[in-house]
């Protein structure tokens, strides 16, 4: 019963980590890499690492999105440079 | 190439690699089972020698304390790397929000952002310092439960704004917050030197296990842990915040 479960928990690694990958729209993306960091909490949960399980949900749940959804809003709103009258290098 | 290919490949490439993990996942000992010497030693040692029922605590905070001084010099080193990488250059003003109209203030968050806002900053505050004080006690320590305290804290900025993160958790204070705190775990480690001749050997008395001041010194590591991790993701959120929301290139 215990092993049956150890191995579902696996297999929803896996997946989860496939999708991660599979999905290409960077900010959705940093959801599922939410998501992904929370199964593996429950993973390391699962093997009786209670203090890595708890570091991993703050770390992954909470900062590494933040981080990411922060990069992703400066880049997105640069603004291409502008075009002057005398080239698009002087400024 | 195009993303079916990508995907055909990929799934070319985990077949033999899925297999090679499967073999050797199999033939792992039982879970449970542990052929090491100091794993078994460290179980049998740490409550009469510590005081402390956790072993993990024991290890990371005690017997392998020289390490998570590394690791707190690692996560400062970091932090003043985010901070050097996002300064503000000459070319850069910071300007208000870049979803509001110069002139006019900020749109607050909606009601409902506010009050779980509210509710997860102050029970997230309080559960992370029960984290870093029962850290020898329960599962948890200075680590983690500095990211739990850092992680309310930023709600902060998340149900409310930018200039109520940088008025309530300023940068200045939350820096030389974090330095002291590191110098604390060293100074520590110092004072066993200075007693001992030993670097980081035991100073405080041991206590009882099971009580909250036990443990001889790993309380007051773990609290200054959780102090220096609580400030430096705090520190780090703030920069990216800065970086992200105010600040711009003056053209």
């Amino acid at each position: 019963m215990l092993a049956l479960l150890h191995t579902l928990l696996l297999a929803l690694v896996a997946v989860a980590g496939w999708a991660v990958v599979r999905e290409r729209n960077p900010v959705r993306q940093t959801l599922v890499l939410g998501f992904y960091a929370i199964v593996l909490a429950v993973q390391f949960m699962m093997v009786q690492a209670p203090d890595v399980a708890l570091s991993q949900i703050t770390a992954g749940g909470a900062l590494v999105p933040l981080m990411l959804l922060l990069t992703l809003s400066k880049t997105r709103l640069r603004k291409p440079p502008e075009m002057h009258a005398r080239g698009p290098n002087h400024r | 190439m195009t993303p079916r290919t990508r995907s055909r490949l990929g799934i070319a490439a985990l077949i033999p690699l899925g297999g090679l993990l499967v073999a050797s996942v199999a033939g792992l000992y039982p879970f449970g089972g542990f052929n090491g010497f100091y794993g078994t030693r460290y179980n049998h040692v740490t409550v009469e020698q510590r005081h402390i029922p956790s072993a993990v605590t024991a290890v990371v905070f005690d017997y392998r304390g020289l390490d998570t001084m590394g690791e707190e010099l690692i996560l400062l080193a970091a932090v003043a790397g985010i901070a050097l990488l996002l300064r503000q250059l000459r070319d850069e003003g910071e300007t208000g929000s870049h979803d509001a109209r110069p002139g006019r203030p900020d749109l607050p968050p909606s009601e409902g952002i506010q009050t779980a806002g509210i509710v997860l900053l102050g029970f997230g505050f309080v559960y992370g310092w029960y984290i870093v004080v029962f850290g020898h006690l329960s599962p948890g320590g200075g680590f983690q439960g500095g990211a739990a305290i850092a992680s309310a804290l930023i709600m902060l900025y998340v149900a409310g704004s930018h200039k109520i993160l940088e008025s309530l958790a300023p940068r200045a204070i939350f820096e030389s917050v974090e330095a002291i705190a590191v110098a604390g775990y060293i100074c520590t480690g110092l004072s066993g030197l200075i007693m001992n001749m030993r670097f980081m050997e035991n100073v405080l008395p041991l206590g009882q296990r099971g009580h909250l001041l036990s443990g001889g010194m790993i309380p007051l590591l773990n609290v200054l842990v959780g102090i220096s991790v609580a400030t430096g993701f705090v520190l780090v959120a703030q920069e990216f915040v800065h970086q992200a929301v105010t600040v711009r290139e003056e053209t």
